[in-house]
């Protein structure tokens, strides 16, 4: 009886997370298409709410967290006035930490800190260029080494490795190799679940142009 | 058990009713807030407000539950309603008051800083000013209410003299902030400013947190864990150096060793001095960093120098040259240890300790200087809802021997010892986010005349717009006189100055524009008859002064792309009767009328950034024995154009030049004169210039990392 019991049980609290998790998906997925649809500045703050509401009522998940740091880079993507656009970054940095309190050594967040300084660069780029540059290049390098086939980690080094060589003139391969070698990992890599981070090929853009000048270039 | 998670999952999929939840969201003046987040707690269930405030939603839950009110720079709000039934409800929500979202005072201080927001100045501006060749004074000295001397380097504030500014790192002080050097060749402070990530300098008005200084306050901030492990090579016109950092999870140690000397730049550029053998100093540097837990940092800093020069200079009195050879050995402990409490306060520990020697072997007389000094400090800080407190106690101890032996063998020794005690206490109040007062005390018992002092400090800042403050200062402070005189005589008392200020700050997207008014009153000042200064009773505090003036200082990194510029201006009136002076007489350090101009530009075609300054000081006072009025003279006026570029020639190699005083301008600082005067009754003089025309710096620095990609600029 005692056993039968226990099976019960667990079979229920088995079924029960899953449920539970059913929901969680479905209202992740729904939500994080919201945030792609978003346009202006003002329509990422209900999605913002929304994730933050997410991650609130499960507390095990890093999920929410991340789409919500995520979602105020797009947000701050769309804001003119620097110091308006740093506070938003300030506020992604925040719930990127709440997310990796959740995760530790995730991938996707090591990179995303780096990414998002990468984006407070531009706000004064004379003096932080120099100060944040390092601690961004660590970032990826560690994403990098911990997961060498990660589309983004790979993108993002390539870009910052791309921004050194051309302003010092040096040789392109290196970065264009790497920006190359992450368009093939978008297509090729297909995301752990339906929620797990998926985006950046759209950031290859210009690169993917420059780059294969430079392949023309040294085949000549 | 399984009862109640049957009773749970029921409770959570049979039931399906659902009620509406709505209502307004406003700040305490009912203006409506949108973008607040409105939600059932541990659900999904909520929504977010629009323009009017408004939200409303659908809840599938049931019974009580508690609904959440959340928005940026607001207290989140918490209440038990019932949803069984529709809910409607108005909340205003309440600002969050405190440290961090308080207007800053920033009365009489200027900041150099990445953390915090609106600061005027970034730590690489300490570095890259031209004409400051990367001394932290230099930079300094282009800031307001300071006064370029030209012939000492060092940091002269608004009336005040060098002495009056203490330097402190990670909160503790340091000791001996300039390298020596001799009489009249300007020394550099003994810190590369690339050590640093924080730079406060206060020109007056400053926290009780900071003592024993009469007019300026200069608190620097070291480099915390840094982001990788590299060697840097160091090649210049004047040495050489190479460091180490070594980096782990979650600590680093950097070494240092650096050889500096001046006699082949002296072979080739000639100077005005007569330098037997030039200065040269050899220089080992050790830091520790080191996080304990997460919420902590000890921070060890150690640096040994030993700097020596010989020269020889034509005297004023008789037609003989002094002979001047000097050893200085400098030894500069420091640590301290920071640990968060909780997530609103913090705890401070700091230790320093300086030792001194310097042999000074002038003609046939030999004088031996030993100073040995320590400071301990620790602080509490805690944050309570919109209310700040500091209290904090600090023992600061001084030894110092003067051994001075005359051509005939005899011998004269003097000493003295201090031990200072002092405690403090501050209060930081956030009326509103616009409104912010602080009060402070310290207290402070001076061993050496056994007298106490009490020196109140309160300030205030106020939010005039957006980006605007106004913000005043008042403050008495209290300081130990100098080793020349204590050495002397131990009959004296402290010094004291008070300070009064008001200033405007108006910061915005890369325009800061900023002016302040100042008074300030010194009292109690040491004076001594210059006739019989080895007679201890003649030191009385007898002397008084007073400086008031207007800085105005505007920055712009906007207007023209890649350039930033900044202008300051100080006007300053002063006068003091202090030491040797026979009346109330403006002091010679001080100059009427400051300017300065600094202008940087990054030109990314050929990859260096150019730098160029200029500053103006209207003509200093000096006393001619042979004029009627003391101090009643004046030099002529003071200009210097200096110039900078560093080229980045690959990411890991920068090639550096600064030059001084390009237009070759033979500035005079004061004048020298004969002890007696002449069989015509006449004092002869000899201008006190610079000891060559220009200083021309070269260094090309290189960086090693692992990766081979790592930028070197930050380490110019």
């Amino acid at each position: 009886m005692k056993t039968l019991k226990l099976t019960i049980a667990c079979t229920l609290l088995v079924t029960a997370s899953l449920a539970q998790s059913k929901k969680y998906i479905e209202t992740m997925e729904a939500s994080i298409a919201e945030l792609y649809a978003a346009e202006t500045v003002e329509s990422f703050d209900p999605v913002i709410n929304k994730f933050t509401r997410i991650g609130q009522a499960e507390k095990m998940q890093w999920e929410p967290y991340y789409y919500a740091s995520l979602a105020n880079v797009f947000k701050a993507f769309r804001i003119q006035d620097l110091q308006v656009k740093d506070a938003v970054l300030d506020q992604a940095l925040a719930s990127l930490k709440q997310a990796s309190e959740l995760s530790e050594n995730n991938v996707e967040i090591v990179l995303f800190e780096g990414f998002i300084n990468m984006i407070k660069i531009g706000v004064d780029p004379a003096t932080r260029g120099q100060t944040l540059s390092p601690g961004i290049m660590a970032s990826f390098g560690k994403a990098m080494k911990m997961d060498p086939d990660n589309p983004r980690a790979t993108l993002f080094m390539g870009q910052m490795q791309f921004g050194t060589a051309q302003f010092f003139g040096s040789d392109l391969e290196v970065p264009c190799g790497l920006i190359n070698r992450s368009i093939e990992l978008f297509d090729s890599s297909s995301p752990e679940s339906s929620i797990a981070p998926a985006w950046g090929k759209s950031m290859v853009g210009n690169y993917v142009e420059s780059c294969s000048g430079e392949e023309t270039e040294s085949k000549k | 058990m399984t009862k109640a998670l049957f009773s749970i999952l029921l409770f959570a999929t049979t039931i399906a009713a659902t009620a509406q939840v709505k209502g307004r969201v406003t700040d305490e003046n009912g203006e409506s807030l949108p973008g607040a987040n409105v939600y059932i707690k541990d659900t999904y269930d909520g929504a977010t407000t629009d323009l009017d405030g408004l939200f409303s939603f659908i809840t599938a839950e049931n019974g009580e539950q508690i609904i959440v009110i959340s928005f940026i720079g607001f207290e989140p709000f918490e209440q038990k309603i019932d949803v069984s039934k529709p809910v409607g409800m108005n909340v205003q929500l309440k600002e969050i008051v405190n440290r961090l979202s308080g207007v800053t005072i920033t009365a009489g201080s200027f900041e150099a800083s990445d953390k915090k927001k609106a600061t005027v100045l970034k730590p690489l501006d300490i570095a890259m000013t031209a004409g400051a060749t990367a001394d932290i004074s230099g930079a300094l000295n282009k800031l307001p209410g300071t006064t370029t001397n030209g012939e000492t380097g060092r940091l002269f504030v608004r009336g005040g003299t060098a002495n009056e500014t203490q330097a402190f790192i990670d909160g503790v002080l340091v000791h001996n902030f300039y390298s020596a050097s001799p009489n009249n060749v300007p020394s550099r402070s003994r810190f590369s400013p690339f050590l640093f990530k924080g730079t406060f300098f206060s020109a007056g008005g400053y926290s009780a947190e900071y003592g024993q200084a009469l007019s300026s306050v200069l608190a620097l901030s070291s480099n915390d864990i840094p982001d990788e492990t590299r060697t840097d090579l160091s090649f210049m016109t004047v040495g050489t150096d190479v460091s180490h950092t070594q980096k782990w999870e979650n600590g680093s140690i950097y070494g240092q060793v650096q050889y500096t000397d001046l006699n082949p730049y002296n072979n080739i550029i000639k100077q005005d001095i007569d330098w037997e053998d030039g200065f040269s100093s050899t220089n080992g540097t050790f830091m520790l960093r080191q996080r304990l837990s997460k919420n902590d940092m000890l921070k060890v800093y150690a640096n040994y120098d030993r700097s020596s020069f010989i020269l020889n200079r034509p005297s004023v009195n008789d037609f003989n040259t002094d002979h001047i050879d000097l050893v200085n050995k400098n030894g500069y402990f420091n640590t301290s240890y920071r640990l968060a409490i909780g997530s609103h306060s913090t705890g401070f520990i700091g230790l320093s300790y300086g030792a001194t020697t310097e042999d000074i072997l002038l003609n046939e007389m030999e004088v031996k200087v030993s100073q040995d000094s320590y400071h301990a400090k620790t602080y509490f800080t805690s944050d309570i809802s919109n209310v700040t407190l500091k209290v904090g106690g600090e023992i600061i101890g001084t030894d110092e021997d003067e051994d001075v032996t005359l051509a005939d063998d005899s011998k004269e020794m003097s000493d003295y010892s201090n031990t200072l005690v002092a405690g403090f206490t501050e209060l930081d109040y956030y009326v509103t986010n616009g409104v912010t007062l602080r009060a402070g005390l310290r207290y402070s018992h001076y061993s050496i005349f056994d007298e106490n002092t009490l020196s109140p400090r309160l300030s205030m800042a106020f939010k005039t717009g957006e980006d605007a403050q106004i913000s005043a200062a008042y403050g008495k402070f209290h300081q130990l006189p100098t080793r020349d005189l204590l050495i002397r005589s131990h009959q004296m008392s402290y010094e004291r100055a008070d300070h009064y200020m008001i200033s405007y700050q108006k910061i915005r997207n890369g325009y800061t524009f900023r002016s302040e008014i100042y008074h300030k009153e010194y009292n109690d000042l040491v004076k001594y008859d210059p006739a019989d200064r080895f007679n201890p009773t003649v030191y009385l505090n007898s002397g008084e002064g007073y400086a008031r003036g207007i800085d105005i200082f505007w920055r712009d990194t906007k207007t023209i792309k890649n350039v930033d510029y900044w202008v300051s201006y100080s006007y300053m009136d002063t006068k003091r009767d202090h030491r040797d002076y026979l009346s109330l007489a403006r002091p010679t350090f001080a100059a009427g009328h400051n300017v300065s101009l600094v202008y940087k530009q990054f030109i990314s075609s050929i990859k260096t950034q150019v730098g160029a300054s200029y500053s103006f000081n209207s003509g200093r006072p000096y006393n001619d024995p042979n004029a009627e009025k003391f101090n009643g003279s004046r030099t002529k006026n003071y200009s210097d154009l200096s110039f900078n570029f560093a080229y980045i020639y690959k990411q890991n190699v920068i090639l550096y030049v600064s030059a001084t005083n390009l237009l070759g301008r033979n500035n005079v600082f004061g004048y020298e004169f004969e002890d007696e005067a002449g069989i015509d009754d006449f004092y002869e003089s000899r201008p006190i210039t610079q000891p060559a025309k220009r200083f021309l710096f070269v260094g090309l620095f290189i960086t090693l990392t692992r990766d081979q990609a790592k930028n070197n600029l930050e380490n110019l």
